[in-house]
């Protein structure tokens, strides 16, 4: 008998039966969610600069760093900056890549490798920018997580905060293998009273 | 030389000159960090019990979710394998090595790896393989073994974890790291970045298995699974089949309560899901999960299956304590504290761990906070009953039956004791003890109770009240 035939034979099946609860709507963001993202993100040495559109966080960016790779061609193109996939995963310094979604109660960011973007190598340079559109901000993790399934990526991270350890005395260290410096990008914030 | 017994090993624990000292932080955390998540959390008992659902859930249907597991990986493109035993699944490794033409691996933390004891059967067959969590990187190169699920190098004081990084300037170059820890985590990153860019194979374990989505979630706070699946070509999952969980509704439930249970954290910095290799031309371009079973089959079908669901957050064992002041080494096992009372005894047999349930106060702190309510001390209970049935503590058993006559009738108690009393100030108790204390089943109760006469302190027993 294989393995999988054995360890199949002796796992139970259905020995009690829990009622499924039906999926429920996606909870409507809390007016204020992008200032408790923000909030929650710079607890966890994160932080956030709000932007009127993609061109205008793409000007920011221009004059903050000299050099930041964006390796999405629909980003690159909407931030202004020019597409340069990452091919030397540790030369790179800098990296601007799409946010899928984020988590506003836990100042969780969602990037999504799929095959319209791979992303995988944004957890090697040193610095990390995540742009994000304020419309993808949830109050749930299940209702940030739903569309971007759907979408079949290879890989979804939620990134609540930089890179930090706690093995060395139980102290919680910053920067031990990820970025060691983390922005999120939100633009289109619909002004106040607008309606979204 | 034999392995030293569980009572050497705690002898040794307590008598360890730091381990107190180095144990002693997790009551800061547990009182400061993790208290505070709680208070802010007025919904976090609602958020346990769907917590507990989904791990119950998954436990009472573990054979069609892996079936489902099993196919949705597979779409992914993921190859999926499966272990009957630890060796089985060391070997499966191996042979992913080779078949992939992999010199170098790396690895994340995983209990089950531990379990399994991958890195010496990867360096047996001359794969050397890192490990890349700073806690058990620190443990590789001290020649040590991890004595916590959350923290492996708990049981070092930060001043052994400094003395360590001095001793060793060529790898970790030359820092101030008495005047300023930061400095030893940015020494490790730099080693180990090296090891990351020099691997070609990549072993992390799984925090749960999406069966719908075919996918394995990997929680770390130091990012090194995310760094690790950027640069190898190869990545292996190991992972235990009762990880298997129905969706990724049911894994927001179980990691929502995660980290508050474990470290105070909301949440950890990072969380992964893994569906299949990266894209074309991106890393990895192999994907493989091994499903372990290991005793986990049979425990499911057990009335301690509870035991299955436990989600490694560490919290019985920061409260327990016996484990504050045994810490984890004395346990003998991969799993310390209460949960590997609970669980080892499943996993690999009573009559190994027969010592590790009887290590209870029974004062239930592990049941309050664990955070899918498992009912450890039930669970010691049942174990402790299915090992009095084996006959070999008939003394044992008989002990128990007399004392709990003797609870039931205050009366006859009081004459008893009050005889046992007199017996043992009487002078020829002096003769009788040698012959008492040399009896095998005597022997642990005069390791910690020295003749009542012989000068330690003398202690009354209370009847029970009517």
């Amino acid at each position: 008998m294989s393995a999988r035939a054995d360890i199949l034979a002796r796992c139970p099946r259905h020995t009690i039966d829990l009622p499924r609860r039906p999926r429920t709507a996606a909870r409507a963001p809390h007016p204020e969610a992008a200032e408790r993202l923000a909030m929650r993100l710079e607890q966890n040495g994160g932080h956030s600069q709000f932007f009127s559109d993609f061109e205008a966080a793409g000007d920011w960016l221009k004059r903050r760093a000299t050099t930041v790779l964006c390796p999405t061609p629909d980003l690159a193109a909407a931030l202004g900056l020019p597409v340069e996939p990452v091919t030397s995963c540790d030369a790179v310094d800098s990296i601007v890549v799409p946010c899928s979604g984020a988590i506003a109660p836990t100042g969780t960011l969602v990037i999504s490798s799929r095959h319209t973007g791979p992303v995988g190598r944004a957890f090697l340079p040193n610095t990390v920018y995540l742009a994000l559109s304020h419309s993808d901000i949830y109050m749930r993790t299940e209702d940030c997580l739903r569309p971007l399934i759907r979408e079949a990526p290879s890989s979804l991270h939620l990134i609540s905060g930089t890179s930090c350890t706690g093995d060395l005395g139980l102290m919680f260290l910053r920067l031990a293998h990820g970025p060691e410096h983390l922005f999120v990008l939100i633009v289109n914030r619909p002004q106040p009273g607008a309606d979204r | 030389m034999s392995d030293p017994s569980f009572q050497e090993r705690v002898e040794s624990a307590l008598k360890h000159p730091t381990l107190h000292d180095s144990l002693s932080n997790l009551k800061r955390i547990t009182d400061g960090e993790i208290r505070q998540v709680y208070d802010e959390s007025p919904e976090y008992d609602r958020w346990r019990d769907e917590a507990r659902n989904a791990r119950r859930d998954a436990i009472a249907n573990l054979g069609p979710l892996l079936e489902t597991f099993e196919t949705a990986a597979m779409n992914n493109g993921t190859v999926v394998h499966w272990a009957r035993t630890h060796r089985e699944a060391a070997q499966i490794a191996i042979d992913i090595c080779r078949a992939s033409g992999s010199q170098r691996a790396i690895k994340t933390k995983s209990m089950l790896s531990e379990e399994i004891g991958l890195v010496e059967a990867l360096e047996a067959a001359g794969i050397p393989c890192a490990e890349t969590d700073i806690g058990e990187h620190v443990i590789q190169a001290t020649g040590d073994r991890p004595s916590h699920v959350v923290a492996p190098a708990v049981h070092k004081t930060l001043d052994e974890v400094t003395d360590w990084f001095k001793s060793r300037p060529d790898l970790y170059g030359e820092g101030d790291f008495d005047a300023d820890p930061l400095q030893m985590a940015g020494a490790a990153r730099t080693l180990l970045r090296r090891h990351f860019l020099e691997a070609d194979i990549g072993f992390t374990g799984g925090n749960s298995l999406l069966a719908e989505e075919g996918a394995v979630a990997v929680v770390t706070n130091e990012g090194n699974a995310e760094v690790l699946r950027s640069v190898v070509r190869t990545h292996v999952a190991i992972v235990g089949i009762e990880k298997v969980i129905r969706d990724y509704t049911a894994f927001a439930k179980v990691l929502r309560v995660l980290a508050p249970a474990a470290t105070g954290q909301r949440i950890t910095r990072f969380t992964s899901l893994f569906f299949g290799p990266g894209e074309d031309g991106t890393r990895p371009q192999h994907m493989h999960v091994i499903l372990v079973d290991a005793g986990r089959s049979w425990l499911a079908l057990q009335a301690e299956r509870d035991a299955l669901a436990c989600i490694r957050c560490g919290a019985c064992m920061n409260q327990c304590p016996v484990y504050r002041s045994i810490g984890g080494h004395a346990y003998g096992g991969t799993y310390p504290g209460p949960i590997g009372a609970a669980l080892q005894p499943g996993l690999a047999g009573i009559e190994a761990h027969a010592d590790l349930f009887r290590a209870s106060t029974e004062c239930k702190r592990c049941d309050e906070v664990c955070p899918v309510r498992i009912p450890l001390t039930r669970i010691m209970h049942q174990w402790r009953r299915k090992d009095s049935q084996r006959g070999v503590r008939r003394l044992e058993r008989w002990s128990a039956q007399a004392y709990s006559f003797l609870a039931r009738h205050p009366l006859a108690f009081r004459l008893i004791t009050g005889l046992l009393r007199r017996a043992a100030g009487a002078p020829w108790a002096r003769w009788l003890w040698p012959i008492f204390s040399s009896l095998p089943a005597t022997a642990r109760w005069r390791m910690v109770y020295p003749h009542p006469t012989g000068g330690a302190p003398g202690r009354r027993i209370e009847a029970p009240s009517e």
